[in-house]
């Protein structure tokens, strides 16, 4: 994956904003790397192997971000903020139209589905969290913003500050709360 | 909670969290005082938290690993996976780009699972590549490459295809039976392309054809299931696994035997089958192999699927039986029984597409000659409207007699030599047959023209027909029925009249057929006393029933078309008893002689007989004949016809409306027999007053006949007429006055000056003038129409009273009183004559004589004929009838002018409000009640009212007729005088310059 500066990166936004496809298509990988800088530290010996691309998951983000009315990126961490918030949704919608069709099965579900899965493993009711979510966001929008960037987007603290513009304790404090609340919503 | 109290709790947590876990109980109580519910808040949120691993982020390797498994980033040979596309039986699809490329090359990469026998799979690989590698057609994905990646595992690259399953994309676009099958037809081409390079498919299903944004099918995958799978049928694989589609897969393929092109076509079956029915035939089937001897039919799988949506209703109801023959028989579990090739298969559909006989089915006569008809329906139209009705019925007559010489009916058998009777049989087979295979059926002259050659070809080559004398007369009887169904009078008679001269009078029934086909021939001349003459001497030869019958309804039809009703009706009931007992030529017989019946009845007047009549014939056709064939839409044609006399217009638009739709999806959009049908719908819609939904019926109806009979033909000239009456209907009066001069035009052509229906044009056209102004012209033209009207048709025609009625209002405008009325009187009192005392004909002839008064001075004689005609009109038509609002704004401005204002605003307002209601209500008279509102409501010093009324007014007689109009200037005047009353000079100046109205100007 070739290294982009943030002011190409900005470049890159901007002109996805302004309807350039091929911008996007290579925002993709840079996008990707955001995401899953930690992860790709954390994988020891399979990162070696993997270089890790886009997945269909990531490509669903982004383009509700993409089809969504054009957004102005200010810099690479508002946009992860963004892609973390796209990620939730298409999590949360997949498991909703989980459960509303039983039928037809496609490739992108069944993706969608491990990593679904994955995530249940943590947080069995995906959609009672993101109801709570959405209540916590309302009472402390900071909190709401922090469980998306760590659960939904898997943001390190240290990302999460720096997106967030916080130190790295308020960080570890208000995720600790955050759960805390949302344990006790969920009472699991 | 709100934020407020969250911020408090917040902020208490983030402090005891730093407190020793032991003191924290009692820091609580101090912090949160006596508020009890914060307490409880901060400790029941402490209490939830733990070291467990809820809600902590999930394994990011987790991820890793699902994003590995997918492939994506993976390299495969020269190309890096991207990302996945898809998923199938055998692994994933990936795209692919080539690393290191120059250009972007993106690739479809095939990704084999694991478990597959890697080696056999590539030997395989190496020895079909250059065979594979020769596929080009521009409906197959091309094989680029292929290989084993690092740890194993096959993949093959594939030119990339964007595009939607076959299956989907027509879904998604609700496409028509028409391009479905057009679309299977280029899926076809390809798969035929491969067979010929001896590559079988093995696997063709709707994910491996997809259909790109342009509308091109691609195939995908062509050869590689070959690669998978070894000769034996069994996969070359470690595990048993099964790796096709067991969905769509031939039985021969689940019974692992070896496969052939032949599977290929039965996969297309399957295919075909999905596409027609909407849905697959054997999908989840708990013994695939046992559900594949029993295929049910498509149409009836589509017919079930009818609530699914309107896209299955459509499909459902035009799925033919030719194309559950065509699916089944490429669904035929025996392979010798399936269509031998992928081209034989594609035949057929192209011949069902041209309305052709198809291969698959055991071809009877019967059959063949409804292809025939359906066919040639364009060409037999080319005749007038009554040789359509003759062609069809004869051709269907003809079709018994030739099914008992193609089954060597046995007691013609013993009366004439085998073998001679055999040759007879070919003889006229090969020549339909011919026939049948000739003529593109695209353009209908130039159908005519190959058929007719093809017919005078026969007549003038050698063959082995000729020298036997009724050999010889059978196929020149075939040739002459066939010349006559085109419309070809001069070769059909040189046929037939060849005929009677070969056949000896007493040579039996065999005579007594070629007397019957002259006798049509006669009916096509029109010449229905000949017809009668000759058809009462094969009537008194007694000969056998099917004959008999035959000649009794071709008797009834002829009687009744010379208006001896009692004895058409006495042959029809006869020869309906005779039909009903015999085995041939059995039903359709029956439904024509039901069919003559029903319009013989209706002309007696009996027409509840005379329906119920045509409803048993609908209903006959429809149990034999399937819910929608030809008989049926003619019969609901004829029915809703009669309806229309009987004045039931919703039951008529609704049959005719019924019989269009059949027409439609039996012969298309363009065909001329729902020409035909749409125009009678139109007539209908305008009886009810709907000018507007006539309109676009008579423009359709027009460009069918156009398009199919050329832009000369009578057809056309009464196209054009009904039309021009709806668009003057609806106020467009110049394009009337086009179309009835093109319709004058053609008549005073094709038919003569002094022709009926020539007349009728030059009538209506002289009306129009009259409506446009242009009163000379219009005067001498029904002048002209009245002389010929009266020497012809005598001096108590009603054709005569409408001319001399059109002429009085002409007149009128022309200042030429006397004449105006004593033509207005002459009309009236040969409509009080001949249509009673209540007609709407006679109501228009006293609006008429009305306006003569009025002018005339005579206001009170006037104001009783006007009441008279709204009260005829009012109890005649529905409320919402324009020519009763028309006869309110008539009597209403009459009323206003002599001053009685209370009633005669009243009406105008009741008629105001009848064509606000209606929306696009006929323009001239809108603007004529809105200038009468007006006049009253000024009068009553309801000046800012009037004043808007006016300028309506105005502006739609500009529309319609100009600024130099005298309606026009009538409105504009007022208008002036109004504003000019009020003081408003400026404006009052503004429109006397724009009108150019004198400084002065009065009304």
């Amino acid at each position: 994956m070739t290294e982009q500066s943030p002011a190409a990166m900005t470049e890159l936004l901007n002109r996805m904003a302004a309807g350039d496809a091929d911008a996007g298509a290579r925002l993709l990988p840079v996008l990707y790397g955001e995401l899953h800088a930690l992860a790709g530290r954390e994988m020891g010996g399979l990162a070696a192997k993997v270089t890790l691309q886009p997945t269909e998951l990531i490509h669903e983000a982004w383009m509700r971000l993409v089809g969504g009315a054009p957004q102005s990126f200010e810099n690479r961490s508002h946009f992860v903020g963004v892609a973390a918030r796209a990620m939730r949704s298409v999590l949360v919608d997949h498991v909703r139209r989980r459960q509303a069709q039983k039928r037809g099965v496609d490739w992108l579900r069944i993706e969608l589905d491990e990593v679904v899965d994955l995530f249940a493993e943590r947080a069995p009711n995906l959609l009672a969290l993101d109801e709570a979510l959405e209540r916590l966001s309302k009472m402390d929008a900071q909190l709401g913003r922090m469980v998306e960037l760590r659960f939904f987007a898997g943001m390190s603290v240290e990302e999460t500050a720096k997106i967030l513009g916080v130190s790295e304790p308020t960080v570890v404090r208000g995720w600790r709360i955050a759960r805390m609340w949302l344990r006790r919503e969920l009472e699991v | 909670m709100d934020a407020a109290r969250w911020d408090r709790v917040r902020s208490l947590l983030e402090r005891v969290l730093d407190v020793e876990p032991s003191a924290r109980a009692a820091w609580i109580a101090q912090a949160c005082g006596a508020d009890q519910e914060l307490r409880a808040d901060i400790e029941t949120l402490l209490a939830s938290d733990s070291h467990t691993s809820t809600l902590e982020p999930p394994d990011a390797a987790g991820l890793a690993r699902i994003l590995a498994d997918c492939g994506a980033g993976q390299r495969v040979g020269p190309y890096e996976l991207v990302r996945r596309l898809g998923e199938g039986g055998m692994g994933a699809v990936f795209l692919g780009r080539r690393i290191g490329a120059d250009f972007e090359q993106e690739v479809a990469v095939k990704l084999i699972k694991r478990g597959m026998d890697t080696d056999d799979v590539l030997r395989q690989f190496q020895r079909e590549r250059a065979l594979l590698s020769s596929l080009e057609h521009p409906c197959i994905a091309r094989l680029l490459d292929g290989g084993a990646t690092s740890d194993g595992r096959p993949w093959f690259a594939m030119e990339r295809i964007e595009g939607e399953p076959i299956d989907v994309w027509c879904a998604a676009r609700a496409l028509s039976i028409r391009a479905r099958i057009a679309l299977f037809l280029q899926v076809c081409s390809a798969v035929q392309h491969a067979h010929q390079r001896l590559i079988v498919h093995r696997d063709l299903k709707p994910s491996n054809v997809l259909v790109t944004a342009d509308g091109t099918p691609k195939l995908l995958d062509f050869g590689i299931a070959k690669l998978l799978v070894a000769d034996d049928g069994r996969p070359r694989t470690v595990a048993v696994e099964r790796r096709l589609t067991p969905d769509y897969a031939s039985p021969e393929q689940l019974r692992g035997e070896p496969v052939s092109t032949a599977t290929d076509v039965y996969s297309l079956g399957i295919l075909l089958y999905e596409l027609l029915a909407g849905v697959q035939p054997f999908r989840d089937a708990a013994d695939p192999l046992a559900a594949r001897e029993t295929p049910s039919r498509p149409s009836k799988q589509a017919r079930r699927l009818e609530p699914a949506g309107p896209s299955e209703r459509r499909i459902g109801s035009r799925l033919h039986r030719d194309l559950d023959t065509i699916a089944l028989t490429a669904l035929e579990p025996r392979v010798d029984r399936r269509y031998a090739s992928v081209d034989a298969l594609a035949a057929d559909l192209r011949r069902h597409l041209e309305h052709l006989p198809i291969q698959a089915r055991p071809a009877t006569t019967a059959y063949r000659l409804s292809k025939f008809v359906a066919r040639n329906r364009v060409a037999v139209a080319t005749g007038s409207i009554v040789i359509t009705a003759l062609a069809a019925g004869l051709i269907a007559a003809r079709a018994g007699y030739l099914e008992a010489l193609e089954q060597g009916e046995r007691a013609r058998l013993r009366e004439l030599d085998a073998k001679r009777e055999a040759l007879r049989a070919n003889s006229v087979l090969e020549l339909t047959r011919r026939m049948l295979s000739a003529a593109s059926p695209h353009d209908v002259r130039d159908k005519d023209y190959t058929l007719r050659r093809l017919l005078d070809d026969f007549d003038s080559e050698a063959g082995d027909w000729r020298g036997e004398p009724d050999v010889e007369a059978s196929v020149r009887q075939t040739m002459g029925v066939a010349y006559l169904s085109l419309g070809l009078l001069e070769p059909a008679t040189r046929q037939l009249s060849r005929v009677l001269e070969l056949l000896p009078q007493d040579s039996g029934d065999v005579a007594l057929e070629a007397q019957l086909a002259w006798c049509d021939l006669l009916h096509s001349r029109a010449d229905y006393t000949g017809g009668v003459e000759r058809l009462d001497s094969i009537v008194a030869r007694d000969p056998a029933p099917a004959l008999l019958a035959a000649a009794l309804c071709a008797r009834g039809d002829a009687l009744r078309h010379l208006g001896r009703y009692d004895e058409s009706e006495r042959d029809l009931d006869r020869a309906l008893g005779l039909a009903r007992g015999l085995q041939l030529p059995g039903a359709r017989l029956v439904c024509n002689i039901l069919n003559e019946l029903g319009m013989t009845l209706i002309e007696l007047d009996r027409r509840t007989d005379g329906e119920t009549r045509m409803r048993e014939c609908i209903e006959l056709s429809r149990s034999t004949f399937g819910p929608r064939s030809e008989l049926v839409a003619t019969a609901l044609n004829n029915l809703g016809l009669s309806m229309q006399a009987r004045g039931e217009l919703a039951d008529a638009a609704q049959t005719l409306g019924e019989a269009a739709e059949i027409e439609r999806e039996l012969h298309g959009a363009d065909h001329a027999g729902l020409g035909q049908i749409l125009n009678n719908l139109g007539l209908v819609r305008i009886r009810s007053g709907d000018y507007a939904a006539a309109r676009p019926l008579l423009e359709e109806a027009l460009r069918i006949a156009r398009s199919n009979l050329g832009p000369e033909h009578p057809n056309v000239a009464t196209d054009l007429s009904t039309l021009a009456t709806a668009h003057e209907r609806l106020g467009d009066f110049a394009q009337a006055e086009e179309a009835f001069r093109e319709c004058l035009a053609i008549r005073s052509k094709a038919l003569g000056e002094e022709h009926a229906d020539t007349l009728r044009a030059l009538n209506n056209l002289g009306n129009l003038l009259g409506r446009r102004a242009k009163y000379d012209e219009a005067a001498e033209l029904l002048q002209r129409c009245i002389e010929v009207r009266r020497r012809v048709l005598g001096p108590d025609d009603l054709a005569l009273a409408a001319s001399l009625s059109n002429l009085s209002g002409v007149l009128l405008n022309c200042d030429q009183m006397a004449e105006a009325e004593s033509a207005a009187r002459e009309a009236v009192s040969i409509y009080r004559a001949r249509l009673g005392p209540a007609h709407v004909d006679l109501a228009a002839g006293l609006s008429n004589l009305s306006s003569v008064l009025l002018r005339k001075g005579d206001a009170p004689g006037a104001i009783a004929m006007l009441r008279e005609t709204l009260e005829m009109r009012e109890k005649l038509l529905d409320a919402s009838h324009p020519d009763v609002s028309r006869d309110m704004t008539n009597l209403g401005q009459t009323l206003v002018e002599h001053g009685e204002l209370d009633e005669g605003q009243a009406l105008l307002a009741e008629s105001l409000r009848l064509h606000r209601e209606r929306g696009n209500a006929p323009k001239p008279t809108l603007a004529r009640t809105l200038h009468w509102h007006a006049v009253a409501e000024e009068r009553r010093e309801h000046a800012e009212t009037a004043e808007v009324e006016y300028r309506e007014a105005l502006e739609l007689w500009r529309g319609m007729l100009g600024v130099a109009h005298a309606n026009t200037r009538r409105t504009a005047i007022a208008l002036v005088g109004l504003l000019e009353r009020r003081g408003d000079a400026q404006n009052a100046q503004a429109l006397r310059t724009e009108f150019q109205l004198p400084p002065t100007a009065k009304e």
